[in-house]
């Protein structure tokens, strides 16, 4: 059996330890090494050598020189969204089969130049963290599909965080959103409607076949004094209408891990010309209450007082909640690999990410102006 | 001003959680609500007063309202409305009717700075005997 070499840019700090776990259970596949640009802070090379010790495979520090290598046939991208018009071109240069994290890039040129790069190369790509293989979004694609609902309405999609301290922020923040955003990440908090905003946004789209044309959004600064000090939000809510006429709308957010009995509302609503139904990870579910230890909010972390990977890990988890079915049963690793083993395009390729890309920056604007922006392609 | 019971319970109920600081500062209701035909002619009226809840909550007044956009569809059955208070404070709101019987659902999340609230229920009863006359 064939076995795909992996190359991972960037390390720790990122989602890259979560994906080399899940590439690593795929026994199609093979982890060769880690790599990044040569010009990165010490900060970063500090945590990319530390994911190749933790997985002992090497660190390669030039990363030209690591997609040379025959033995690597697919690239897993997760450096700052800051980096990726540098990088994800570099990689599609090589011909690699390409995993990008998401979102795709932090403006619009960025986000032509990484398009432009990965169509000229004709290889696979799929960007990752989607949530289009769940199993609440597969049935709401299962109801929709089967005429139950009728003519599609409208469709309202959540996604929300229970993760980081909140509380925090001080009485009397109301967040002026500015559109010209330079950064995104930070160690401390991350722009959230950029984000988190990404899965909602997809799911909506991706259920309704269609592009989001319009959009109206609004930013703010609700829960955490992190985000504050790194001028990012918190929160973002969008409403929206389609190419096809069906209207939409968003939340998304991080707002603490005591928010919410279980990792946060992930919910989907759509609404039919014959009826309404919510898909939700954990609906239904076993609910159970005894007298074990139950999940107390963990100390902050300083490296990632955010929990946004992995930092701050509580002494208990929540388990009063149990899906009937496992909430992250999916892969989005195997569904790739099954894409380049299949010859099957991805159910999120790079058309679809630059097009939820720019919906988000196209929330920004709103959010900034109060006014309804056009989505252009 | 006119309400139904269900709803003067819960916007009593909710007040009184803020309150007690439960959820800290609420910042940010989602809702949506589906009405079934034979509540047709109450449709304004409950969407006047899940507004006037939100408001409430918030503890903002309608001048404080500084965006207040409605997004529908053709048929004029539904209707999504994103509110922000000059507070910094956030809405979305659904309002759907159904052509035939349906239960009448609400699905109502307040996201407050410390804490959140659910309330999910699928047995509104928005009929005439319900409804009530609510001093302002």
């Amino acid at each position: 059996m064939k076995k795909y070499g992996i190359l991972l840019v960037s390390g720790k700090g990122s989602h890259q330890s979560g994906h080399a776990v899940e590439f690593l259970k795929d026994d199609r596949c093979k982890l060769i090494a880690v790599t990044d640009d040569i010009n990165i802070d010490n900060r970063r090379k500090k945590l990319n050598i530390e994911l190749a010790d933790e997985l002992n495979i090497p660190y390669i520090d030039h990363i030209e020189k690591a997609l040379e290598r025959k033995d690597v046939d697919i690239v897993s991208v997760c450096c700052e969204v800051e980096r990726r018009a540098k990088i994800i071109p570099i990689c599609a240069q090589y011909k690699k089969h390409l995993y990008l994290d998401k979102p795709l890039g932090k403006s619009e040129e960025d986000i032509n130049i990484i398009a432009d790069a990965v169509n000229k190369s004709g290889v696979v790509v799929s960007v990752q963290l989607s949530r289009v293989d769940s199993h609440w979004a597969q049935q709401a694609k299962t109801a929709i599909q089967s005429g139950n609902l009728g003519d599609i309405r409208s469709i309202h999609v959540d996604e929300l965080f229970a993760k980081g301290k909140a509380g925090t922020i001080l009485p009397g923040v109301i967040r002026q959103e500015k559109s010209n955003i330079k950064r995104y990440t930070f160690v401390e908090a991350k722009a959230e409607l950029f984000d988190i905003g990404w899965y909602p946004i997809g799911i909506a789209s991706w259920l309704m076949k269609s592009k989001i044309r319009k959009v109206l959004a609004l930013t703010g600064n609700y829960f955490f004094s992190h985000h504050v000090k790194c001028g990012v939000e918190d929160f973002g809510a969008l409403m929206f209408q389609f190419d096809n006429g069906v209207t939409g709308s968003v939340a998304a957010g991080r707002y603490g891990s005591m928010s919410h009995p279980d990792g946060g509302r992930r919910r989907i609503t759509v609404i039919g010309s014959k009826g309404a139904e919510t898909f939700d990870p954990m609906t239904p579910r076993i609910e159970v209450y005894n007298t074990d230890p139950y999940f107390i909010a963990p100390e902050e972390n300083p490296s990632d007082p955010m929990g946004m990977f992995g930092g701050g890990a509580p002494k208990y988890d929540k388990n009063r909640w149990v899906s009937l079915v496992d909430e992250f049963s999916f892969s989005d690793v195997s569904k790739f690999i099954d894409c380049i083993e299949k010859d099957i395009r991805p159910s999120i390729g790079i058309e679809e990410a630059k097009h939820y890309s720019k919906v988000i920056l196209g929330a920004y604007n709103s959010a900034e102006s109060g006014n309804w922006i056009t989505i252009k392609d | 001003m006119v309400t139904f019971q269900i709803l003067k319970q819960l916007s009593f109920k909710v007040k009184s959680l803020v309150k007690d600081n439960k959820i800290g500062e609420p910042n940010f209701v989602r809702c949506i609500v589906i009405i079934d035909l034979q509540n047709k002619s109450q449709i304004n009226v409950i969407k006047t007063a899940l507004l006037s809840m939100i408001q409430l909550w918030f503890g903002t007044t309608t001048k404080e309202v500084e965006l207040h956009e409605i997004i529908g569809n053709t048929d004029n059955n539904e209707q999504t409305i994103l509110l922000k208070t000059k507070k910094g404070q956030g809405a979305l709101l659904t309002i759907s009717l159904m052509e035939f019987e349906h239960p009448n659902k609400i699905d109502l999340t307040v996201i407050g700075s410390k804490g959140t609230m659910y309330f999910d229920d699928s047995n509104l009863d928005f009929s005439d005997k319900s409804v009530i006359q609510e001093q302002k």
